[in-house]
């Protein structure tokens, strides 16, 4: 007769109780409980760090319904919702994709509704005149890089529909570390120190991404352990080959080498402060068309809007 | 053979494959539950594998199932574990993708 097997179950290092994460940089096993503590407390210290909230601001929360975004509004809610000089308003974009968008409005609406988080929609409709599905008619090949464009013009409308002063999105560290390495792999320095966060004198809505230094692994399992992960379709139009390609690299060299993500964005840093207020950066227009702060002649929506409706 | 672990039963025949000694009452006796467990492993696209009983650390099932450890999670019967649980017997392994190449 065989003997059971030995079911060994990793502990948390902080209290003991079954772990559900290993974070690979530390080798610290956390369970759900303590899971959730260590992310809220990380979020709190970059947003400190990076001085991305001040008193006074309303925060436009990014809301696909994804586990990015659905994590960050869970995050924002439970570290601003009793303060009362800090106001949180959900935005969210209806591209219009069919049979994919559904299932993530409703989402979003039940967690807005759960929270009792205000809730700001608008639809590629009612800014552009008809849905992702139609625009991209034979231009399915761009579609990723059409849609950020669209979806980008859209948030900020609805930002600013909200009366927002922050535009919070819900960009991981595993987003980002790879942005970096895109960047590097393009020739676009100057994108890499283009910092959208910074104060712009009013110009636009500055942007922040306070899951920055959150691993993707880390809020997938965080929203398990919420009971608020859910397996939600791909978007049909996925198309961005290099970062595909990029992630999955990556993510290779991340799992030999860990840190490798974290120490990508140290980087980041170093040439931001290197760059900063030096003339190499690119001075900050204004869009010809619709004035806009953009770096060319026309801004990238008013391009697009061009080819698309002339 | 992408990473497919047979496990031998106390005949030497692998699991999941008719055994003359395991399948003949007259010849074993009473089924017991140690030649007829194996771990059930689901993967992100809802197929299913059956790999042995052995004991392993999830991460080794995962790699040699060609999948990165960091891009997905996995429940051991229901609940979240960590990648060096050790897993065996007859539980059962559910691989969810965290991201989806877009
Ligand atoms: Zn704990
Ligand atoms: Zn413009």
């Amino acid at each position: 007769m065989k003997k059971e097997p030995v079911r060994k179950v990793p502990c948390c290092s902080v209290c003991g109780e079954p772990a559900v994460i290993r974070q690979r940089e530390s080798g610290r096993h956390l369970c759900g409980a303590h899971l959730a503590a260590d992310i809220e407390g990380r979020v709190a210290a970059t947003i400190a760090s990076e001085r991305q909230v001040a008193p006074g601001d309303c925060i436009a929360v990014a809301l696909s319904g994804g586990k990015d975004s659905t994590a960050l509004l869970l995050l924002l809610h439970s570290l601003f919702s009793s303060r009362d000089d800090i106001r949180l308003v959900a935005v969210t974009v209806d591209e219009g994709i069919h049979g994919y968008r559904d299932e993530t409005l409703r989402s979003a609406e039940e967690l807005v509704k759960r929270l009792g988080v205000e809730h700001v929609t608008v639809s590629f409709p009612d800014l552009f005149g008809e849905t992702l599905d139609t625009v991209l008619q034979g231009r399915e090949e761009q579609a990723c890089s059409i849609c950020g464009i669209l979806r980008k013009k859209a948030l900020v409308t609805a930002a600013e529909r909200a009366g927002a002063t922050k535009l919070a999105t819900g960009h991981n560290l595993d987003d980002e570390a790879q942005s970096v390495l895109m960047n590097l792999l393009r020739g676009d320095l100057m994108r890499l120190v283009r910092n959208s966060g910074a104060d712009s004198g009013g110009r636009f809505i500055p942007r922040i991404k306070p899951l920055m230094y959150i691993h993707e692994k880390e809020i997938a399992a965080y929203l398990m352990v919420q009971g608020t992960w859910s397996d939600l379709p791909e978007c049909p139009y996925a198309v961005h080959a290099l970062r595909r390609e990029v992630r999955s690299m990556l993510a290779q060299i991340e799992y030999a080498h860990p840190g490798t993500m974290l120490r990508l964005m140290e980087n980041k840093k170093k040439v931001e402060t290197a760059f900063a207020g030096k003339p190499a950066r690119e001075p900050l227009g204004s869009c010809r068309q619709c004035g806009d702060p953009c770096s060319r002649d026309l801004c990238q929506f008013c391009q697009l809007k061009t080819t698309l409706w002339g | 053979m992408a990473g497919v672990v047979r496990h031998k039963d106390d005949f030497g025949y692998p699991a999941g494959m008719p055994s003359p000694g395991r399948d003949d009452p007259a010849l074993y006796g009473v089924r017991t539950p140690s030649t007829r467990t194996a771990m059930k492993l689901i993967l992100p696209d809802r197929t299913i594998r059956t790999v042995g009983s052995a004991p392993a650390p999830v991460e080794s099932i995962l790699k040699r199932e060609g999948i990165n450890p960091i891009e997905v999670m996995v429940s051991r019967n229901g609940k979240l574990v960590t990648e060096d649980t050790i897993a065996g017997g007859d539980d059962e392994l559910r691989v969810i993708r965290i991201s989806h190449g877009g």
